[in-house]
């Protein structure tokens, strides 16, 4: 395993405290939690991407980078007023 | 110094900073404070891994995505940030 490998798997144990909060805590801080899990993942698919060194696997977070954070402003814009 | 050490010590700062967000998100009281860590990583970590995918790849296909994908999330993650702390006033939350 590369530099890459080594930084992506670093980057996929970070999602497992990410998922306790989302699961545990209140919808307000579950869903700050779920934007910085989106943002984790798309930098573990670039790091794959670069540690397979296949071009094409660039495609993959390519799309989900803007449609985590648009998924994300979705999430915020119809959250409950009240918690 | 040579390329695989710049590579290295970006990728390392890149991982160190999005643990650092995460252990932020996990250890702070209260969505707003969460929402700090959270909105820095949009943009300590994707930027560092932008510059090390050039520093190896240069301005070629690969290069180019890893900057795009970076310049989305920095871009776009600030604009989620304070939509998210729009929402978070909304419920009357600190």
């Amino acid at each position: 395993m590369n530099a890459w490998g080594i930084a992506a798997a670093a980057l996929l144990v970070a999602l497992v405290p990410l998922g306790v909060v989302v699961v545990g805590s209140q919808i307000a801080d579950a869903l700050v939690a779920f934007e910085l899990a989106g943002t984790i993942v798309v930098l573990v698919l670039v790091l794959l991407a670069e540690a397979f060194s296949r071009p094409s696997y660039f495609v993959v977070p390519l799309a989900l980078a803007p449609l985590s954070i648009v998924g994300g402003l979705l999430f915020a814009r119809f959250l409950p007023s009240r918690p | 110094m040579s390329a695989s050490v710049v590579e290295w010590t970006l990728l390392a700062f890149a991982v160190c900073a999005e643990l650092g967000c995460v252990a932020g998100v996990v250890a702070a009281r209260g969505a707003l404070a969460r929402l700090h860590y959270a909105a820095a990583g949009t943009i300590a970590g994707p930027v560092p891994v932008a510059l090390a995918v050039l520093v190896r790849e240069s301005f070629t296909q690969p290069g180019v995505n890893a900057l795009v994908i970076a310049a989305a999330l920095v871009v776009l993650g600030p604009l989620l940030a304070i939509e998210t702390a729009r929402a978070i006033r909304r419920q009357g939350r600190r």
